[in-house]
């Protein structure tokens, strides 16, 4: 007889305890700007500033717990149904105040004064600021700890890491002079282009290329001549979101007579990528990596056929 | 008409629906040095601007060598007449001949380039008005007189056959400005007619030939100089009383305002004043500023008294240089004095010469006019006819009409009430 | 100074200009290199690349410079002269944010004809800015210029809002507009100097040949009527082709400032007022500011380009305040 009640209120003690336990244990994770964010539980009303940080949350699965988003997230295209709380630039604070958040996601694009404010306001604000894919797969794995869905989390991201390696495994064993130049181009007036440090750059360098601007550093203006005199294999096109129906980007850059002589444009290696693509840091990082792979060498990658 | 070097017929010109000019009219022959005349806001400048055609007027023509003006290009008017302004305190980097050759421009086309007339007229510029030493020196160097010149130069550069000037010498020193007229005086010889704006009149008297008068737009005189170049024309125009004297070494009138004189206060008051040897300078003075209308008599002639009311021109009855009072004259005398309302003895000595001079106060009485003067007038000190004179004084005193004062301010002040109260 | 002197001043800007241009022929890939400069006369021995980069990009982008140069510095001269006002510079009447407000319409609008889409844009914003302000500033059949800077002021006002206005409708394409208005020789092309040459060739002369009539303003507007200057026309004609050029130079390669304020000042400082001898001292003097500003824009961060309107700005302002100090005698 008292056996079966000691092990009973032991069985009694270790339920009553443990969610005890497990509740009081915070999500917590450091941002880009060092501040340590911590919540009790995980958060029900999510607040995203960014498109990446808007595909993030979708990708993790939490698409019912965003409350609001800004007027550019367009992808998925559910969260084009999503609360509007302003662009990326300005923010309607009051807005996002109405909404209640338990966690903001603000980027690099968010303005500081933004931030500082929401800071002030003691709202959960937490700040990605990813340069390499290595950092937003690291964003990834924070902001899934935070939201509590670890689970998911872990699994996105090893998704991403073995579709990473599977590429850089092969692009690695290529040697250098046959990795072709590679030139992505922004803006023609003036020349704009993605140097080292940058997305593109990673883009490029891991699908087993040559950026052509590889010596300046971020994204900058570059000397028209220094094309020519460079002479890129390939060449990578912003594709002009909406605007015009013939890009006037990709018509500069294939009828220009200046760029004629250049080799890229000699042998029809212009390519239009998703400028959404290649510059939101996001779960789609990988994707856009895949298309470089395959602009690059299709050979090893397949052809470029972007949907 | 083929000497008229300028005509002028009915010009009209508002500005801002107000009337600058008003019909004017007049004929200039060449070779003459007009001076105009007027107070501020008369329209001289207007004029000059309308003749130079940098302004077109509402109605009326202005004829040039015999050439109806509208008639003319801006260019062709430019040759026919030149204008030099007020001042010029530009600050220039450019030298005195190239800004003279810029007179030159009326007579270029497009693209010529200067030829050897050119050339010359920038020369006999520079010979004229004496600035051949600043001919390669930067305009900005040079004094405000000097400036003027080159300005001059540059205007005869145009050889014009008329010269306008808006007052050319306001703003210079006393050697430059005769130096300028002088220059001006020069060339009226050559056979340029000259027209000026001035605001000294004395400069008018002593250069000008012509002289015309502009008032409110319209003209009041235009003639001689030695015709309308008096005080009355000048009273007229100024609104202000002049002393007009002769310049003691070119023999052509000189003038000089009184000062305060306010001629525009209505004169209701009229005093005869009797004096002489000087005792009534004071008191034409302080009636006149006081606004009152004032006689003289009867003095001699060259007394300083009888000179100063010349020079003022009030009407003063005058006897011949030491001789004692004719009967003629004394009946002028009365006559003169009985338009006054008042009589006033100045304080000064009498002698047998003027001792009549106290009958005419008695005269006056009897017509019912006021006697007045200063009790100081009865100290003995005054009388050299062994006491006649005194005695008609103490006469004077006894009658009703007669009232002495202690000081010239209670005299003022009696005489002032007594104006107030009669426009009141 | 005489003029035999002045003379010889414009001859040493003209040396000065052609030493500077073929020199810039030279300059590619960050350095001067004798062999790129000796190539321009041997272009048969060059490979297609090499021959594109010597004639199609840097050849038009030197003739292009010189001329925005000589556009620029020329209609300033003209209009401090007009106005007989040293502040004056060739944007006075609006041009700049008309040409703006072109660009800017051309980039929202989302319009395309091709590459001269927001040069075209630019033109004709820009001149019709200009005819604002000079209808604006009329009164009568006279053009008080005192109004005329007035009227200039007040539009440019109103354009910089449009302008901020139309960089916050932007969005994406926020980047296209700040180019645009730092002004640069970037993209510098056979058109471009096509387009600009006309407007050149008409223009020039007929400022030179005002010259006369500019010194008489000097005198103020009263004496050169007086000597027969038609001020009127002058003004008129004048105001127009200086519009034209200028807005022709904006609108092929943007806002490129102090070339046209500063340019002439060194000149009055060195030659002194007239006219006949600043206009074209100013025109030499203007090309070859804006061609070394060039050189340097395009070698100092090699391959980095720096907007040259930035560097003239720079380099304008410290010394535009060293002349006025110098200058204290006053314009």
């Amino acid at each position: 007889m008292s056996k079966i009640w000691i092990i009973s209120i032991f069985i009694i003690m270790i339920l009553v305890i443990s969610p005890i336990i497990s509740y009081s244990q915070p999500l917590s994770a450091t941002d880009a700007t060092g501040f340590t964010l911590s919540l009790s539980q995980p958060p029900n009303r999510i607040i995203s500033l960014s498109p990446g940080n808007t595909e993030i949350l979708f990708a993790l699965g939490l698409k019912d717990k965003i409350v609001g988003v800004t007027t550019y997230c367009d992808e998925p295209p559910e969260a084009l149904e999503k609360e509007k709380i302003g662009n990326v630039t300005e923010i309607d604070l009051e807005k996002i105040l109405t909404l209640q958040p338990d966690l903001i996601l603000a980027s690099s694009l968010t303005p500081e004064e933004t931030i500082d404010r929401l800071h002030e306001l003691n709202l959960p604000v937490f700040t990605l600021k990813s340069e390499t894919i290595d950092q937003v797969i690291e964003d990834i794995a924070k902001v899934s700890v935070l939201s509590g869905v670890e689970l998911s989390g872990s699994a996105l991201v090893k998704t991403m890491k073995d579709n990473l390696k599977k590429i850089t495994d092969l692009t690695q064993l290529i040697p250098n002079q046959q990795k072709p130049l590679v030139f992505h181009i922004i803006w023609h007036d003036p020349i704009w282009t993605a140097g080292s440090g940058t997305f593109i750059n990673e883009f490029i360098t891991f699908a087993g290329g040559k950026n052509v601007a590889e010596d300046i550093q971020g994204y900058s203006t570059i000397d028209f001549e220094e094309i020519l005199r460079r002479n890129p294999s390939i060449i990578t096109v912003i594709k002009d979101h909406g605007k015009n129906e013939e890009n006037q980007l990709y018509q500069f850059v294939t009828t220009d007579n200046r760029l004629r002589s250049v080799t890229a444009v000699k042998n029809n290696r212009v390519y239009l990528v998703d400028s959404n693509l290649v510059s939101r840091p996001g779960p789609r990082v990988i994707l856009a990596l895949q298309y470089f792979a395959q602009i690059i060498h299709p050979e090893i990658f397949g052809e470029y056929q972007p949907k | 008409m083929v000497n008229l070097s300028l005509s002028v017929q009915n010009l009209f010109f508002s500005y801002e629906n107000r009337k600058v000019i008003k019909n004017v009219t007049f004929d200039i022959q060449k070779g003459d040095f007009v001076g105009i005349l007027g107070p501020n806001g008369s329209g001289k400048s207007t004029l000059l601007y309308l003749l130079s055609g940098l302004l077109l007027p509402d109605a009326g023509s202005i004829f040039i060598s015999g050439k109806n003006t509208k008639e003319l290009s801006r260019k062709n008017w430019s040759r026919e007449i030149a204008i030099v302004f007020q001042e010029t305190n530009l600050n220039l980097d450019l030298e005195c001949y190239d800004i003279i050759m810029m007179g030159r421009f009326p007579h270029w086309r497009r693209w010529q380039k200067e030829n050897k007339h050119d050339l010359d007229a920038v020369q006999d510029a520079l010979q004229i008005t004496n600035t051949k030493q600043f001919a390669s020196r930067p305009f900005r160097e040079l004094s405000g007189g000097e400036k003027q010149r080159v300005m001059i130069a540059r205007a005869l550069a145009q050889e014009p056959h008329i010269l306008l000037l808006d007052e050319p010498t306001s703003h210079l020193d006393i050697l430059y400005q005769l130096d300028i007229m002088s220059i001006l005086y020069q060339l009226q010889k050559k056979g340029i007619t000259i027209i000026g704006v001035f605001h000294d009149i004395n400069l008018v008297s002593q250069f000008c030939n012509q002289v015309l008068f502009l008032k409110k737009g319209e003209v009041l005189h235009y003639d001689l100089v030695n015709k309308s170049l008096h005080t009355p024309q000048l009273e007229e125009l100024f609104d202000v009383a002049f002393l007009e004297e002769i310049h003691p070494y070119s023999l052509r009138p000189f003038f000089m305002p009184l000062g305060i004189v306010n001629k525009l206060v209505p004169l209701s008051t009229s005093v005869h004043l009797i004096c002489g040897g000087g005792s009534g300078s004071i008191f034409m003075k302080e009636f006149l500023e006081a606004g009152f209308s004032v006689s003289v008599g009867i003095v001699n002639q060259f007394d300083s008294d009888q000179e100063m009311a010349s020079k003022l021109g009030l009407p003063v009855i005058i006897e011949k240089p030491f001789s004692p009072i004719s009967d003629e004259t004394f009946q002028k005398a009365l006559d003169i004095a009985s338009k006054s309302d008042y009589v006033f003895l100045a304080p000064g000595y009498w002698g047998w010469g003027n001792l009549r001079n106290l009958d005419i106060a008695f005269s006056l009485l009897e017509r019912g006019k006021r006697v007045l003067f200063l009790k100081e007038s009865l100290d003995r000190k005054w009388d050299y006819t062994e006491g006649q004179a005194i005695d008609k004084l103490n006469r004077l005193l006894q009658q009703p009409q007669v009232k002495v004062f202690s000081s010239v301010s209670e005299l003022l002040s009696y005489l002032k009430n007594i104006t107030k109260n009669n426009s009141g | 100074m005489n003029i035999a002197k002045k003379r010889l001043i414009i001859l040493i800007l003209i040396i000065i200009l052609i030493l500077s241009m073929i020199f810039s022929l030279g300059i590619g890939g960050g350095r001067f290199q004798v062999s790129d400069l000796l190539s321009f006369f041997q272009p048969s021995s060059l490979s297609l690349s090499e021959k594109t980069i010597l004639f199609e990009i840097r050849l038009p982008r030197l003739i292009l410079t010189v001329l925005v140069g000589a556009a620029l510095s020329l209609s300033g001269a003209v209009l401090q002269g007009l106005f007989q006002n040293p502040l004056v510079d060739p944007y006075v009447l609006g041009i700049s944010s008309g040409g703006a407000v072109g660009a800017i319409v051309a980039i929202l609008s989302g319009i395309s004809l091709g590459f001269i889409t927001l040069p075209l844009f630019s033109f004709i914003f820009a001149l019709a800015t200009t005819f604002l302000v000079l209808r604006l500033g009329k009164i009568g059949t006279k053009m008080p210029l005192e109004i005329m800077l007035l009227a200039g002021v007040a539009i440019g006002f109103f354009f910089s809002a449009l302008i901020s206005l139309g960089m916050f409708l932007a969005g994406e394409n926020l980047h296209q507009m700040v180019f645009w208005m730092m002004g640069g020789f970037w993209n510098s092309s056979w058109n471009k100097v096509i387009t600009l040459l006309p407007l050149f060739i008409i223009g020039i002369p007929i400022v030179f040949s005002y010259s006369r009539e500019l010194n008489a303003f000097l005198l103020g507007e009263k004496v050169a009527e007086s000597m027969g200057v038609d001020v009127e026309k002058t003004k008129k004609i004048l105001l127009l082709v200086t519009s034209l050029l200028v807005a022709g130079s904006v609108s092929v390669s943007g806002v490129i400032g102090f070339v046209g304020l500063v340019v002439p000042h060194i000149i009055r400082i060195i030659i002194g007022d007239d006219h006949r001898q600043l206009l074209p001292a100013s025109f030499f003097l203007g090309s070859s500011v804006l061609l070394w500003a060039d050189i340097f824009s395009r070698t100092l961060l090699h391959p980095v380009e720096l907007p040259v309107g930035v560097l003239t700005s720079l380099m304008g302002a410290p010394f535009f305040i060293y002349l006025l100090r110098r200058k204290k005698k006053g314009w």
